[in-house]
């Protein structure tokens, strides 16, 4: 859950709880979008590395770590 | 004939009202309500002499006047009675949160765990970054902001029963600090 109260102009407070992190910040900018944004790429990730506890979770908006193929062989000495 | 009423004691000490008569004649006469105020007297608890005396001695000494007691309410009314503290305010707290932030091109409060911490007292910025990091009210900008240069830190005291929000923006990049706070 994201939720974003607007307090006054460009001011925003953003209660969040997502995977089990849980926090509450203000943030000054223009937009609604623009507030999630931040909340999304940089509040709860900060979130997420100040506490080890945490280590392991991956926002639903993350993308999947990429499987990297493994590398192909060398030229084959055929 | 005219009675004059007057109290006495019997032989064994009980109160005996009598009356005398013009001629002054005693006419013994049993009055129970005399008795009873007789009775009520001798159960009284009467101040001594050294009693009252003590209490005289105690108001005559150092009397407060009453030009004294209207300074002293006037003092405790306005405000500007003096006092002495002591201790440490420190003392009583117990509180240490610190954490990592990213300040970014988006104004945004600065804290050290997942919101402010209640009753702080003081929060201490470290730029452990490479570009400046501008603090301020909830309308910082790179214009108006306290620039916090990097490797830089800086006190922020606050009335732990009001604290403000501390916000912080950069001109565009990415910069980490670290926070601690003191409640």
């Amino acid at each position: 859950m994201i939720q974003v109260t607007k307090v006054a102009e460009r001011l925003w407070r953003v209660v969040v709880d997502v995977e089990g992190i849980t926090g509450e910040t203000m943030v000054a900018c223009q937009t609604e979008q623009e507030a999630e944004h931040y909340v999304k790429f940089v509040f709860l990730p900060d979130l997420r590395r100040n506490d080890w506890r945490y280590e392991g979770i991956r926002f639903p908006w993350e993308p999947d770590p990429e499987v990297m193929d493994d590398e192909p062989d060398a030229d084959p000495q055929v | 004939m005219r009675l004059l009423k007057i109290a006495g004691r019997d032989p064994a000490g009980n109160a005996k009202p009598f009356s005398l008569t013009d001629n002054g004649e005693a006419l013994v006469k049993e009055s129970p309500e005399l008795s009873q105020q007789i009775e009520d007297i001798k159960n009284k608890d009467f101040a001594t002499q050294t009693t009252l005396a003590a209490i005289l001695a105690k108001l005559s000494a150092d009397p407060a006047t009453q030009t004294t007691l209207n300074a002293l309410k006037t003092l405790f009314d306005n405000g500007s009675a003096k006092v002495q503290l002591s201790g440490s305010n420190l003392a009583l707290r117990q509180t240490i949160v610190t954490g990592a932030k990213t300040v970014t091109s988006t104004a945004a409060e600065i804290f050290a765990g997942g919101s402010r911490l209640s009753g702080r007292h003081a929060m201490v910025v470290t730029n452990t970054g490479s570009d400046i990091v501008y603090l301020g009210a909830s309308g910082v900008t790179t214009n108006n902001g306290f620039p916090l240069f990097p490797q830089d830190t800086v006190r922020f005291e606050f009335n732990p029963q009001t604290s403000v929000g501390l916000f912080g923006v950069t001109s565009g990049p990415n910069v980490q600090v670290r926070v601690v706070e003191l409640a």
